[in-house]
């Protein structure tokens, strides 16, 4: 296709919120030549919170909009599903830009690209989430990576950073590459990387409705073995070797990047290693992300029955992990003395629930519904994680981090309102209400229940019983803030800014504990707007759109 | 539509400051044995909180009239309803007055905190007068050619919302809540002021009135609540406050458990009320008053729930005689005079406990459907009646003597609406609450003028020292013991008669009606005779005030809302004058035509008419016009009879008393220790749940529960932690060989197996 040449302004429109990303970052990068020494940098933080605040209210106009279109010549699905995920990660982006400066200043790592960093980073991000092709998610993937490795390796004196940093990106390497060999076995086989394209052809043969027009597709890319193999032996994915290894390099890169069993080494020595203020931000924001794509990739391109549902198929694959993840990330948890490792591996449980959340809808067309949950607990993820490593980069100075239980000692006498955030933050994740991670794991289990398989339903009870040995140490963090005497005094340095954030954390997880239906609303408004949905899919979605269009006309808005 | 929402969150909680010099909250006040001394508490500028009060609050309601319209009524043609954000006005009145007093309170100074606390409780009073103003604009004709009020609704947001589960946070207004909130803000603002002179030696005022408001913001709820969970919403909110205020001076330790008393045996209740709650929801599908009675009093529609009546309505009646202090539940409230005397006056007197007789009335409609449980209700009034009479005969603390008697006054409330007399049971109710608040105030103002005495032997003769508190006292006296003229001889003459007279059906013995009649004449003898032993032990006879202790009358802020209550009390009954009696006030010009009707009753009826309609069939038409005079005869004489016997006994020096105690030690021994109630309870109650507790913590908790399960788990799960955590040895070329074995293992257990 000749692709630059039909951008048009129309689809530049739909793209206002990453070039409006885009821009600050280039703009806080440029500010640093007129940097002078002792100016303080606060004024970059805001900057960049101003510019992700400008694309966050036209995403979310847009998404209000109900916009729907391809963009870049469909290698972007610019809908609602992308402009949910966008939402979360420019709030993650936000806080992260937020938490900063306090932290930056008082371990002495004042330098201009942090916040540009975190800026590019978002924009990586959002290619992520409105991904249409394989190539434009792993274009995406590596523009989100690249700023995170060096994020990691801010603290540059601390060899405890760079370690991270290079492990994160060696790993990162190994991951990338794993996807890029997926992409070349879909590619040898299908002729396409566009996610629809891989979808008819590799799967015209069963359900799809269209099959002389999968032919006529897999004619006009140029694959012409395909015809041959339809013909002999019905569907060309029966499960034999190639296409699922195909299927399994790619879920394993999308689960490396979300951290789950057992592509979750990296985690706890790279979030240990790397500089409180911006750890919060990879695990949320990257995490955000990676679930997008592999939603968009595994519904999209791999929705068909044996792919997904056969006893082989990606679907029990996905089971075992969120299992295994969940169980693994709390047990391990439980002995870490680092709060910070404690953290990194309850983000892989975290990474298990929501998996939970996505093996609930993926199961039957019309539990498809059910990713809201997934996108709903992303962001009272974001809310509690980022918060409660915000408050982390509260304590320490000089290069020495809050990191252990015993730093946290005394946190409540001499900051109280640092020790109610935290004890927020740290009830949200273990799933307690009033607070948004219980309404989050209600949700997601809720997912895995409504199928009515017994595996799924034993897999909800497995993730119960497992965020209740989650609470040991999520507590633990609580005992230590309120009861424990410290060894010495505890020292922490916060602006307005940091405070703001954890304000906005705090609340956020208290308010959607209390009203989870505000973001069940957006949540479920991005599920419903899910371009390149299976046909099956799309029909059950068509269900439950016709209310909202026609509110939407009743509105009167336009389009 | 898709809905928009709020990007984060306002920050006006700033966590992160550096503040831990909160105001200290260890404001315990070890006994309140130091107010009271030296000059009148707060009676310096008592005038001043009632200038402020005079000022503000007419301001404040011109502002209320001016930004919504007069009393803010608006017709709504489609659900046929009219509404009023007055009544959301009245409730938040003094839930504002809690906050500002609850948070910033400590560091105001005394003057504001009093004028805060008055006010908003003031300001509510007003605003219900406005409120019930308009609520008689509303007539409508009724069914029978009389006038009905149209109930004023608000429906302030949809509180509960799940499927078919549909509970709105709607509040009414409608005769019968209107005499509610008119008691609660009345009473309630008097008694704020009173507290303002009682608590002025209190350090913990602010607490005090922070929790004072909040006990009216709760009460409000249950009252105004137009269904039964926001009236369980209420309901613990009073209880809550209760358990607060009773355990007010929390240092001390018998106070403190008297709260825990109070609180837990309420829980007994409130459970049952929930089950109650449940079983109608069940059969109704609906929590709300007025569906339920629709529902009820439509033959066509009351099936479904003539079959959980009887269950759902017990269940409410014993949530009832939690609250109530009814037998079996009854055992808290005397410990609950361990609290500052205005909250006893105002709460276990005058509103919270009566809140089980006022749920009764609201759901008329239903326990009409269930005559057992209405014989059940007759008789655990009468009994609990006659029982708390009979204890308050021989005790000799002054509050004691009130609280049995506001038991035993609920347990003849109760008779009412248990014989279907429900108009008898809130008009006793209303004046109930004037005399016995106006009662217990009196009896504070003597404790705080003798320096926390509470001893009537240690009292006597303090009718000179106390003018002001022995004539508002002495009214008080006579109202209760039901001498005529006064409010206590219309209403508990009115519930007399209906228990005599009303038979309605499924009584479970032939003459019942008639025994439970002869108890409440004994009950109102016994009540006569104890309350004027109260009265003469105090204010007649000898001084037997300890030495050093110089009497004083009550300061101002105190007198005056003895003197409005005992007005009160006075004429109070003359809203519901008996028709039998009505020619005697015809004559009066302007209200005379109306009085002689029974004003109450004509205002309370269309409340009540469904139930009465159903319960005339059961009516006994046989009973003369004679018979209400007789019985009415009756009961004055047994009263006047019993204040002449307790003015020989008491009144001078005499050892009649003692000489009865002795001859009859063992019925002595039994009143003055309550009929053992609290030592059963102990032995059949506390002693085996303290077994079974001890049990499951030496046996199910530390052997098998934390040895087995949760040191077993918690060392499964640490080992299993310390080998993942092996595994995590920082070599990242074993990392990735993770992720290689990993994708290999699930290739093998997918493809080759």
């Amino acid at each position: 296709m000749n692709g630059i040449s039909q951008i048009s302004l129309a689809e530049l429109r739909l793209l206002a919120p990453m070039l409006v990303v885009t821009v600050t970052g280039i703009a806080v990068l440029m500010l640093e030549v007129f940097q002078r020494s002792a100016m303080s940098r606060r004024y970059q933080a805001w900057l960049s919170v101003i510019g992700l605040g400008m694309a966050g209210l036209d995403t979310l106009y847009l998404l209000a909009r109900g916009t729907e279109a391809f963009a870049m010549s469909q290698l972007l699905y610019m809908d609602g599903f992308g402009f949910t995920l966008d939402l979360v990660v420019l709030l993650g982006g936000a806080l992260a830009a937020l938490i900063a400066p306090a932290y930056l200043e008082s371990h002495r790592l004042e330098r201009g690209e942090y916040y540009g960093l975190v800026l590019f980073s978002v924009v990586g991000m959002m290619v992520m989430n409105h991904g249409a092709d394989l190539f434009t998610i792993f274009m995406g993937l590596e523009l989100m990576s690249i700023p995170i490795y060096c994020l990691a390796g801010y603290f540059r004196h601390s060899s405890a950073s760079a370690e991270s940093s290079m492990k994160y990106f060696f790993l990162g390497a190994f991951a990338s590459a794993l996807f890029l060999y997926g992409i070349a076995f879909v590619y040898g086989m299908t002729g396409t990387t566009s996610l629809v394209g891989v979808s008819r052809v590799m799967f015209s043969g069963l359900g799809s409705v269209d099959v002389a027009g999968a032919e006529a597709y897999a004619a006009s890319s140029g694959f012409v073995e395909y015809v041959g193999l339809g013909a002999e032996g019905g569907p060309l994915f029966a499960l034999e070797f190639l296409p699922a290894m195909a299927v399994l390099l790619i879920l394993a890169a999308m689960a490396f990047k979300v951290a789950v069993v057992p592509f979750h080494a990296w985690t706890p020595d790279v979030y240990s290693g790397a500089p409180s203020s911006v750890v919060g931000f990879m695990a949320t924001g990257v995490k955000t992300a990676a679930f997008g794509a592999l939603v968009r990739v595994f519904m999209v391109g791999f929705f068909d029955q044996p792919a997904r549902l056969s006893e082989t198929g990606w679907l029990s694959v996905f089971f075992w992990l969120a299992l295994i993840s969940m169980v693994l990330g709390n047990v391990v948890a439980i002995v870490q003395s680092s709060v910070k490792r404690m953290l990194a591996y309850s983000s892989i449980a975290h990474a298990g629930y929501i998996m939970v959340g996505v093996v609930g809808a993926s199961y039957s067309p019309e539990g498809f519904l059910q990713l809201e949950s997934v996108l709903f607990y992303l962001l009272t993820y974001t809310l509690g994680t980022v918060g409660a490593f915000g408050v982390l980069a509260w304590f320490g100075k000089r290069g020495e981090e809050a990191t252990t239980y015993e730093d946290l000692a005394g946190v409540a006498k001499k900051y109280p309102g640092a020790a109610l955030a935290m004890t927020i933050f740290m009830l949200s994740s273990a799933g307690i209400p009033p607070t948004a991670g219980f309404m989050g794991k209600f949700y997601v289990f809720k997912a895995a229940v409504q199928t009515g398989e017994t595996a799924m339903i034993a897999l909800a009870v497995v993730g119960v019983l497992a965020s209740v040995s989650g609470v040991y140490y999520y507590l633990k963090v609580i005992m230590a803030m309120y009861m424990k005497t410290p060894r010495r005094e505890v020292h922490g340095v916060a602006g307005l800014e940091l405070k703001t954030a954890l304000v906005v954390c705090a609340m956020g997880t208290l308010l959607l504990g209390i009203l989870p239906g505000i973001g069940l609303g957006i949540s479920r408004a991005g599920v419903l707007s899910f371009l390149g949905a299976p046909p099956q899919v799309r029909v059950e979605l068509n269900k439950l759109r016709a209310p909202v269009e026609a509110g939407r006309a009743e509105l009167g808005a336009p389009e | 539509m898709i809905p928009m929402f709020a990007m984060g969150a306002s920050d006006h909680d700033d966590h992160g400051h550096d503040d831990h010099g909160h105001g200290d909250h260890g404001d315990g006040h070890g006994g309140h044995g130091d107010h009271g001394h030296g000059e009148h508490g707060g009676g310096s500028s008592w005038w001043m909180y009632l200038l402020g009060f005079l000022v503000l609050a007419p301001t404040l309601m011109c502002l209320f009239n001016g930004v919504v319209g007069s009393s803010g009524v608006s017709y709504n043609p489609a659900t046929g309803e009219y509404s009023s954000p007055i009544l959301m006005a009245i409730i938040l009145a003094p839930a504002i007055g809690a906050v500002i007093n609850g948070t910033i309170g400590q560091k105001l100074p005394r003057p504001i905190v009093n004028l805060v606390g008055c006010a908003a409780i003031g300001l509510a009073f007003l605003f219900s007068i406005s409120a019930v103003g308009s609520l008689m604009g509303l007539e409508a004709p009724a069914a029978e050619g009389h006038m009905a009020h149209q109930p004023i609704v608000y429906n302030a947001f949809k509180w509960i919302w799940v499927g078919n589960f549909q509970i709105p946070a709607k509040f009414v207004l409608d005769p019968l809540s209107a005499v509610m909130i008119l008691i609660i803000t009345g009473i309630g603002t008097l008694i704020h002021i009173y507290s303002a002179g009682y608590m002025s030696h209190d350090p913990a005022y602010a607490r005090f009135f922070t929790y004072l408001n909040l006990f009216c913001f709760a009460m409000l709820i249950l009252v105004l609540g137009g269904n039964m969970l926001l009236t369980f919403v209420g309901w613990e909110g009073v209880g809550l406050c209760s358990y607060l205020l009773i355990g007010f001076w929390y240092t001390d330790d018998a106070k403190a458990s008297a709260g825990k008393k109070a609180f837990v045996v309420n829980r007994v209740g409130d459970f049952a009320f929930i089950i109650g709650m449940f079983l109608i929801f069940t059969a109704a599908e609906s929590l709300d008053y007025q569906a339920i009675t629709q529902l009820a009093t439509t033959p066509e529609t009351a099936g479904p729930l003539m079959g959980i009546a009887t269950a759902a309505t017990i269940f409410i009646f014993i949530g009832c005689t939690g609250k109530s202090a009814q037998i079996p539940l009854f055992v808290w409230l005397p410990d609950a005079m361990a609290g500052p005397t205005p909250v006893s006056a105002l709460i276990h007197a005058a509103t919270m406990v009566t809140a089980g007789v006022y749920l009764i009335a609201r759901m008329n409609a239903l326990f009409i459907l269930a005559p057992t449980t209405m014989w059940i209700v007759v008789v655990v009034g009468g009994v609990t009646a006659l029982m708390a009479a009979t204890i308050a005969v021989v005790q000799n603390d002054i509050k004691k003597v009130l609280a049995y008697s506001t038991v035993s006054q609920l347990g003849y409330m109760f008779m009412a609406v248990g014989s279907g007399a429900l108009t008898a049971g809130v008009f006793h109710l209303m004046t109930h609450a004037f005399f016995k608040a106006l009662l217990f105030l009196g009896a504070g103002a003597v404790i705080h003028g003798l320096h926390d005495e509470q001893d009537i032997r240690k009292m006597g003769g303090l009718r000179k020292s106390m003018p002001i508190i022995h004539w508002t006292f002495l009214v008080g006296c006579i109202a209760i013991a039901g001498v005529p003229g006064f409010a206590g001889f219309f209403s508990k003459d009115e519930i007399l008669w209906n228990v005599f007279a009303q038979v309605h059906a499924g009584a479970p013995m032939p003459g019942l009606h008639v025994v439970m009649w002869i108890v409440g004449v004994l009950t109102a003898g016994l009540t006569a005779f104890y309350m004027f032993r109260l009265y003469f032990l105090t204010f007649h006879g000898e001084s037997r005030v300890a030495a050093g202790v110089t009497p004083h009358d009550a300061p101002a802020a105190m007198a005056m809302p003895l003197i409005i209550l005992a007005a009160l009390s006075a004429v109070g009954g003359y809203l519901g004058v008996p028709h039998i009696l009505g020619g005697l006030v015809h004559w009066i010009p302007g209200i005379g035509e109306a009085m002689s009707h029974h004003i109450l009753h004509t205002w309370l009826e269309q409340v009540f008419t469904p139930s009465a309609n159903a319960l005339s069939i059961r009516f006994e038409h046989d009973q003369e016009v004679v018979m209400e005079w007789v019985t009415m005869g009756v009961s004055v004489v047994v009263a006047l009879g019993a204040i002449a016997a307790s003015w020989m006994l008491y009144a001078r020096p005499s050892d009649v008393p003692k000489t009865v105690a002795e001859r009859a030690s063992l019925p002595y021994k039994i009143l003055s220790n309550k009929y053992y109630v609290d030592e059963l309870y102990a032995l059949l109650f506390v002693k085996p749940t303290l077994l079974i507790g001890r049990f499951f913590h030496k046996v199910v908790d530390e052997v098998l529960i934390d040895l087995l399960l949760v040191n077993g788990a918690a060392w499964v799960m640490e080992s299993m932690g310390a080998i993942g955590k092996r595994l995590q040895d920082g070599n990242v070329q074993r990392y990735a060989g993770y992720v290689v074995l990993g994708l290999g293992a699930i290739i093998f257990l997918l493809l080759i197996k």
